[in-house]
């Protein structure tokens, strides 16, 4: 796939291929399209040419609300959560597209009532495995950081999509928040196919079966995360010569 | 229901009223319309409150779709005797129509497109009801006959102040669980951040739309209720100025919140009512409400109910606390 904004190519040819289930991480400097990458898998910019295609449906055919029904959920750089609603609520809105009330709900008539409560026990159940429930009557906005990226990841999760896209899951973590976000990730890994973008090598090596480099919109190596460490282009591109992955400096 | 502590004690005072202001005796029937009128606004600020302080849309001429209401309710009950509740519901629904020919285009501009476009709605409403003589009656205004209800005749004070509070708690009904749905909940999710509601499959544009259309409707119904109200629609009772008091009670009542759209509705219409001497008056104080809520309160009288309820207290504000996961 190929995705320009004006003149400029910031997704060029990339051709990437996820199996059912497992994770997939994309790495690569600052501007290396990675983000991009997944705003148009998700249908939030549109592509300039190719395809994307989960399970034979072509997503690029779809508006941009359609995608989740397709099985394509995502989660957000910056944790885009919804303040005004609780944590219990935010995840009943990643039931949106499997649940049907409109207008009836105002009335709540008794297949309203059914359907709130089916999508109340699945968000009180993945609540209670996250070890949110306590907060769950609470604004998104008043946790603290590290939670507010995990609820965002479980309101992708929470609509058992094919693909799960994670941006940036990790960033602004602190190391105590990190192991709970792994967790639900490695277990989201096992029954569908994550792509996530994350620049910690270390946090990779653990559960990443394969990993993209990219550099100005092109895949420039692919493989497990400790054989793409050592690749030469990798390592003057993007690791530096230094010994951390996430250093995020060293530009070409 | 929300907090029954609080919603049971109100109803109760509000239910009670005609009888104590029967026992008091000194102008009561100016009293009973005061407030009545003041439930049939609640309903207007109630459904401005679900597409601004919900959705996140501006509506700057809601009374606009008041006046659609009170219109339709007058034209039908004056020419073809059509009671309460059909020209309520008629009234609603004509001003549903007229909100999405407004919204679908609105709408999908992003940015304040739709306030500017009420803004216009709102002005041209009233000088059109003042032109259009033959259908409006003009600047002579329509008189309506006395209310029926279902064949009942509620033509006395006390029973009009009875049918505009069942009106008012129907509405409140509605809207509450419409909050509490699949549908009210996108409407939040909208307003929040419109690329992560359409990421989980949220229809933007359609779902201001169907806001917009949800907000007029009940703000056209409680025209229709008004128009039987005051047995006289004229449009005078419905110019920019109206709609300035109906956005006056949402900013006031902090956005977001019925009761916090209740509770502007009473301070609103309190100060319009003790300043009605003084031509301008009041608008002069609300504008100053205004300016001073949006300074140094964003909140409203809703952040004040709140801040009682210790549910909603936040664990902690600070973005990167080191709290243990598991605590």
């Amino acid at each position: 796939m190929t995705v320009r904004f004006g003149g400029l190519v910031a997704v060029d040819r990339l051709d990437l291929d996820v199996p059912d289930t497992g994770i997939f991480a994309l790495v690569g400097p600052n501007g290396a399209g990675k983000t991009t990458l997944i705003n148009a898998l998700s249908r939030v910019c549109s592509i300039a040419s190719g395809s994307v295609r989960v399970n034979g449906t072509d997503v690029l055919e779809l508006l941009p609300h359609q995608v989740v029904s397709a099985g394509v959920a995502r989660s957000f750089q910056r944790a885009e959560l919804f303040p005004t609603l609780t944590v219990l609520e935010n995840l009943l809105v990643g039931l949106h597209s499997e649940m049907t009330t409109g207008l009836e709900g105002a009335l709540m008539t008794p297949s309203t009532r059914r359907q709130e409560k089916a999508a109340r026990v699945r968000a009180e159940r993945l609540l209670r495995e996250l070890n949110l429930w306590e907060l769950r009557d609470f604004s998104p906005a008043d946790l603290p950081y590290g939670h507010q990226k995990l609820l965002d990841v479980a309101r992708a999760l929470i609509s058992e999509p094919k693909l799960l896209l994670l941006d940036e899951p990790f960033a602004g973590l602190t190391e105590a928040e990190t192991p709970r976000l792994l967790a639900c990730i490695a277990g989201a890994g096992r029954r569908c196919a994550v792509l996530m973008i994350e620049h910690h090598f270390e946090l990779l090596e653990g559960i990443a079966e394969r990993v993209t480099v990219m550099n100005f919109g092109r895949k420039i190596a692919e493989g497990s995360p400790s054989g793409v460490r050592r690749d030469p282009e990798v390592l003057r591109c993007y690791l530096g010569t230094g010994r951390h992955g996430q250093a995020e400096t060293a530009a070409c | 229901m929300p907090r029954y502590a609080v919603t049971v004690p109100v109803v109760i005072i509000a239910a009670v009223l005609p009888l104590v202001l029967q026992l008091i005796g000194e102008r009561q029937v100016y009293w009973l319309f005061v407030v009545s009128e003041f439930f049939v606004f609640a309903i207007v600020a109630i459904s401005l409150d679900l597409l601004m302080g919900r959705t996140g849309q501006i509506s700057l001429g809601h009374s606009g779709f008041v006046a659609v209401g009170a219109y339709t309710a007058a034209i039908l009950n004056a020419r073809f005797g059509v009671d309460l509740l059909g020209g309520a519901f008629a009234g609603g629904s004509l001003a549903a129509i007229a909100s999405l020919f407004l919204g679908v285009p609105a709408t999908r501009l992003r940015g304040h497109y739709l306030g500017i476009v009420t803004l216009g709605f709102g002005i041209a409403v009233d000088q059109i009801a003042l032109k259009w003589d033959a259908l409006t009656g003009g600047d002579q205004g329509l008189h309506l006959h006395r209310p029926t209800l279902l064949g009942l005749d509620v033509g006395t004070p006390v029973l009009m102040y009875y049918v505009a509070l069942i009106a008012l708690i129907v509405a409140t009904l509605l809207v509450w669980s419409l909050t509490r749905t699949r549908l009210g909940r996108a409407f939040a999710a909208v307003k929040d951040s419109e690329i992560a509601a359409a990421a989980m499959g949220v229809p933007v544009a359609s779902t201001k739309v169907v806001a917009f259309v949800c907000s007029a409707f009940l703000a056209g119904a409680a025209g229709g209720i008004y128009a039987f109200l005051a047995g006289f629609v004229a449009p005078e009772d419905f110019g920019i100025d109206s709609s300035l008091l109906f956005f006056a009670m949402v900013v006031i009542g902090g956005m977001g919140s019925i009761p916090g759209a209740i509770g502007g509705a009473i301070i609103v219409d309190a100060i319009k009512n003790a300043a009605a001497t003084v031509s301008g008056l009041s608008l002069a104080i609300l504008g100053g409400m205004i300016v001073l809520v949006v300074l140094f309160f964003p909140g409203g009288l809703k952040a004040l109910l709140r801040r009682r309820t210790a549910k909603r207290r936040p664990l902690d504000r600070t973005r990167n606390a080191t709290v243990p996961l598991d605590a």
